[in-house]
């Protein structure tokens, strides 16, 4: 399919990027394809891993068991009255 | 005073110019109830008024750009409606929120102020001379404008940057907060800061928005390449691939003469004449020198957290320059700084570690030491002068230089 595909393709066959590491050179030089490589490599191994994908046990992301935590912290639970959404937020981002 | 019925809607409204040069002295109604933020009905009605203006103005001065604004200045006016269920916006509920309103009344207006100005012709006539006046004004406000602070773009530099006189390095941090931090702890005599919210937009995936983005422009104005003009056409970006090929397949010329001195001596390659290698090498050469010498700064140091957001917006920058200004890769003018990840504070003295492998190297030359261990998740995290020290002091930092090999 398609011809960026392909080398693509290609290119995660080769599997460069299970080795990749910053390599620096004298005079601490970093190639630029190189950098790119590590730093988005990193990125996108932290997005899929811990951000944007739920889970396959409850259907959450980290962010929603996150705040849900929170609120277990909290003792809120649905036969509780009402608290502000602020002091959730607080609580969910505090520690 | 005119009005219009039509199926549950009524406007009425009535507008007056005079000599001053007050803005927004529209008072709205809608079913009685002064609605002080107008909404809808005002929005359409000023619409209405500026489209019959400049109808009957650009007939007369094809070249004159008229703006909205140049219609409400001086203008006094009442406009009311009557609805069928209302809506309020706002948080003080004072703006009319009915969206099928403002292309009604839009319409209506202009309708019945283009049947005024026909019927009389003098007072219409009046009208046109204010509003031209106003577009007038307007326009020679913005040329001095342009003159006294060169010009709207710069205003938003001297926000960004905090002046220092000496430009040696420029340093692009991540996020507000240790922007500050990092504009109070810097070396005020030689370095620059230039603080970026958020990610910048990816530059290879959408070409035509990038320039428009705000935190782009600011980092060009910050290089000193505000005029894009010569940033993407320039015999740098045209010719450098060729250099790459072994043999030249189409005849190539300059559409300017080049100057440029070697050995203390002048010499000129003419234009519209066909270029052999080694012309080519020394136009790409002198092109690179030439635009090298414009940018603002000798290092360009891009400095972002020691996470995975910060490694992305490492890469976006990246690609950003590298896709729109590439010679500043290969003069060797970009840099990325390495942020502390550990800071360790013993007795004596706090160090800092810019990697897990050198804090376990010192561990382990040091097993009895009374210490603590600190972990830097963030440049925010450190206060101004610890920023410096570990990140941004030529004599102690560490810094990586970019280069392009294949």
């Amino acid at each position: 399919m398609g011809t960026k595909s392909d080398k693509r393709k290609e290119y995660l066959e080769k599997r460069y990027y299970r080795e990749a590491a910053l390599t620096i050179s004298e005079g601490q030089k970093v190639n630029l394809i190189n950098l790119l490589l590590v730093n988005l490599l990193r990125y996108g191994h932290a997005v899929v891993e811990d951000r944007a994908l739920t889970e396959i046990y409850d259907g959450l992301k980290p962010v929603q068991r996150r705040i849900l935590f929170a609120l277990y912290q909290l003792g809120i639970t649905p036969n509780k009255p009402e608290v502000t959404s602020a002091n959730i937020i607080g609580k969910a981002m505090a520690d | 005073m005119e009005e219009k019925l039509a199926e549950y809607f009524q406007l009425s409204f009535a507008f007056q110019y005079n000599d001053s040069y007050d803005k927004n002295n529209a008072r709205s109604f809608c079913n009685n109830i002064r609605t002080a933020g107008g909404g809808s009905h005002v929005s359409g009605f000023e619409s209405g008024l500026f489209e019959v203006c400049k109808e009957l103005i650009i007939k007369d001065n094809p070249n004159l750009e008229l703006e909205p604004s140049d219609v409400s200045v001086g203008l006094t006016a009442i406009v009311s409606v009557r609805i069928k269920d209302p809506e309020f916006a706002g948080q003080t509920k004072d703006r009319l929120a009915n969206r099928e309103v403002r292309e009604k009344t839009k319409r209506f207006t202009q309708e019945l102020v283009s049947g005024f100005f026909q019927d009389n012709a003098a007072t219409a006539k009046l009208i046109k001379e204010k509003i031209i006046d106003n577009a007038k004004l307007r326009l020679h406000l913005r040329e001095e404008q342009d003159i006294f602070q060169g010009g709207k773009k710069s205003l938003d530099l001297i926000k960004v940057l905090s002046g220092s006189e000496e430009n040696e390095e420029i340093f692009f941090v991540e996020g507000k907060s240790a922007g500050g931090s990092a504009e109070e702890g810097r070396d005020v005599k030689t370095q620059t800061v230039l603080a970026l919210q958020g990610k910048p937009p990816n530059a290879l995936k959408l070409v035509r928005r990038v320039l428009q983005n705000k935190q782009i422009q600011n980092i060009l104005l910050a290089l000193g390449f505000a005029e894009s003009k010569g940033l993407l056409k320039n015999n740098y970006v045209r010719f450098r691939p060729l250099l790459e090929q072994p043999v030249l397949d189409e005849e190539l010329t300059l559409p300017e003469e080049l100057v440029y001195e070697e050995e203390e001596e002048k010499k000129v390659i003419a234009a519209d004449t066909p270029l052999n290698f080694e012309q080519l090498t020394i136009v790409v050469r002198e092109t690179l020198k030439n635009l090298l010498s414009r940018a603002n700064f000798k290092k360009i140091i891009l400095m972002a957290d020691p996470d995975d957001d910060g490694a992305h917006i490492v890469v976006l920058l990246m690609t950003f320059i590298f896709r729109y200004l590439p010679y500043l890769i290969e003069g060797g003018k970009v840099f990325v700084a390495v942020p502390p990840l550990y800071r360790v504070q013993t007795k004596k003295q706090v160090l800092y570690f810019y990697s897990d492998q050198e804090l376990e190297v010192y561990r382990q030359n040091n097993p009895l030491e009374e210490r603590k261990i600190e972990r830097i998740k963030g440049l925010g995290q450190m206060d101004a002068s610890e920023l410096f020290e570990s990140t941004m002091d030529p004599n102690q930092r560490r810094l990586y230089k970019v280069h392009i090999t294949d």
